[in-house]
């Protein structure tokens, strides 16, 4: 036996008992000691009882810390809410919240501390700042400004994960594509084309002939598998695999409107729209429009698409399918009112009343199937519409593949572009109903 | 029987389409019943039955204003046949491989 340091019950060492001493022993050389006091050694059965239990006891400890903590920090310690560490640690969330998910607020929504201008820095941005305008002679007009937006309701972690979990890294990636492409824009001298630039210019033509690999795959990454067939996902697909710009736009646009109908059936339309359209996208496409289909145009389309994918779209056109605040969504120059029937004049030809909507003639079943599925079924209509705004109608009309018929002596012309179909009377003049199809 | 994860909407598309057949209701309050359970079906596994749901219902509603009314039925007729044809091949099809959609 060694010199051991033992202790007794009445606290001289060097009136320990031989037992005592014994004890010192065994601690000093097991590898862990069991209840009884008893060295075991590493390897044994009783070894792992006595590990495990100490686990145990480890986790009890930090299970009492979680649910006993306001927050944890990185050494999985608690911090009380209202201390500086507390202040710190919210800090690094949202910060990290925003960073990764370019939310201007979707990160922060957990708690109700975030301030307003929370993530705005991963933009570049402050609150009310405005990017201005980057008009010139060949690129497009394009204005971005951060948006404040109240959260009069915050939604718990919970709504969020159940019913927006889906569509986040959506939102969020349709944010990160626009801020950058904003951003690529600016960065760019006005006319001049990098030799990249030049060359992807040159192999779009007129959008007509993506190849395989869109700019819109590309910028969309891995989201899909995680949107697909689900929410704002479903139509995705759309953009995804469309082979030409219109597609694209018919993918994206709808993702956008599933958007904005989750918004309206979670019921927390204020929440989640502040956080979903931290900008305001305005894309002038009026100085284009006399070559529409230049390559110019393409390429503007292009450089459109990432604002329409969901996030900044999905913001947008959400906010127009629930009836929202004014946004502006790209569009080939005047805005045609996306409403109801009640909303249009009316125009009677031979008995018949038509809405005025642009320069066609709408008739009241085109103009219900056209409706906001999230208004519900118009007057005289078994079912909602089909998301289909009359701009987007006119985009099909003008641009889509025409196949003409006779209907009971009536000519008539049926105009695809994507997945959205126009049935049209009178050389075009006339919408007569909306079609739509899958990629199946 | 085949197992749907959506019985219900099965069953009302199963349902409305022999109303259809048999001249009981309407297109338009067939293209209903198609719209209402294309929206009920939110699973994966099912994604291809929303598809034929979604393409079935716009289908008719393009005969509808398209096809002259002498050739309206049987156009829908062959439809409304063939959806549930697909239907049910789908179903076979999804039971015996495990491939994806």
């Amino acid at each position: 036996m060694g010199n051991y340091v033992a202790f007794s019950g009445d606290g001289d060492p060097y009136g320990a008992t031989a037992d005592a001493f014994a004890a010192a022993d065994r601690m000093q050389n097991g590898d862990a000691i069991d209840r009884n006091g008893n060295g075991v050694q590493r390897g044994s059965r009783e070894y792992a009882d006595v590990a495990d239990r100490y686990n145990t006891v480890q986790r009890f400890d930090e299970a009492d810390r979680f649910q006993n903590a306001d927050a944890i920090d990185k050494n999985g310690n608690a911090v009380a809410l209202g201390s500086e560490a507390y202040t710190r640690l919210m800090q690094r969330y949202q910060t990290s919240q925003g960073a990764a998910g370019m939310s201007a607020r979707g990160g922060g929504v957990a708690n109700n501390n975030a301030p307003d201008d929370v993530g705005a820095e991963n933009f570049g941005l402050r609150p009310g700042e405005d990017w201005g305008d980057t008009a010139s002679s060949s690129m497009p007009k394009v204005s971005v400004r951060w948006k404040q937006y109240a959260l009069p309701t915050l939604p718990s972690a919970a709504e969020i994960s159940n019913w927006a979990s889906t569509t986040w890294s959506d939102i969020t990636t349709g944010l990160s594509n626009a801020y950058n492409r904003v951003q690529a824009w600016q960065d760019q001298p006005a006319v001049t084309y990098t030799a990249e630039q030049q060359a992807m210019l040159d192999s779009m033509g007129d959008g007509s002939t993506i190849p395989t690999d869109t700019v819109t795959q590309q910028l969309l990454g891995d989201t899909r598998d995680q949107l697909d067939n689900t929410g704002a996902g479903r139509y995705l697909n759309t953009a995804w695999e469309g082979k030409n710009w219109n597609d694209t736009f018919a993918g994206a646009y709808n993702a956008a409107i599933d958007i904005g109908q989750m918004v309206s059936k979670g019921g927390l339309n204020n929440s989640l729209f502040g956080m979903v359209s931290p900008f305001e996208v305005n894309i002038d496409y009026s100085p284009w429009q006399a070559d529409y289909n230049s390559k110019e145009y393409g390429t503007l389309v292009q450089m459109a698409a990432p604002l329409l994918i969901p996030g900044v779209g999905g913001e947008a056109v959400g906010a127009r399918a629930l009836g929202g605040a004014e946004r502006v969504v790209a569009n080939s120059g005047e805005r045609l009112l996306w409403g109801s029937w009640k909303d249009y004049s009316k125009v009677s030809i031979e008995g018949r009343e038509y809405a005025q909507i642009g320069d066609r003639l709408y008739t009241q079943h085109s103009v219900n199937r056209m409706q906001p599925s999230g208004l519900g079924a118009p007057a005289g209509e078994l079912t909602p519409g089909r998301n289909i705004s009359p701009n987007f109608v006119e985009d099909v009309i003008r641009t889509g593949q025409q196949t003409h018929t006779v209907v009971d002596d009536v000519s008539r012309t049926v105009h695809w572009s994507g997945n959205v179909g126009v049935v049209t009377e009178n050389g075009g003049n006339v919408v007569v109903t909306i079609l739509r199809r899958s990629n199946q | 029987m085949t197992n749907w994860i959506y019985p219900d909407a099965v069953e009302r598309v199963e349902k409305a389409c022999g109303f259809f057949l048999k001249e009981q209701i309407d297109a338009k309050t067939l293209q209903a019943a198609l719209y209402q359970s294309e929206q009920e079906i939110e699973a994966v596994e099912e994604k291809w039955l929303r598809s034929l749901l979604f393409d079935a219902e716009n289908k008719l509603e393009e005969i509808t204003y398209t096809v002259s009314s002498d050739k309206r039925k049987a156009a829908m007729f062959g439809i409304v046949q063939q959806l549930l044809n697909d239907m049910h091949s789908g179903k076979d099809r999804v039971k015996t491989c495990s491939c994806k959609q």
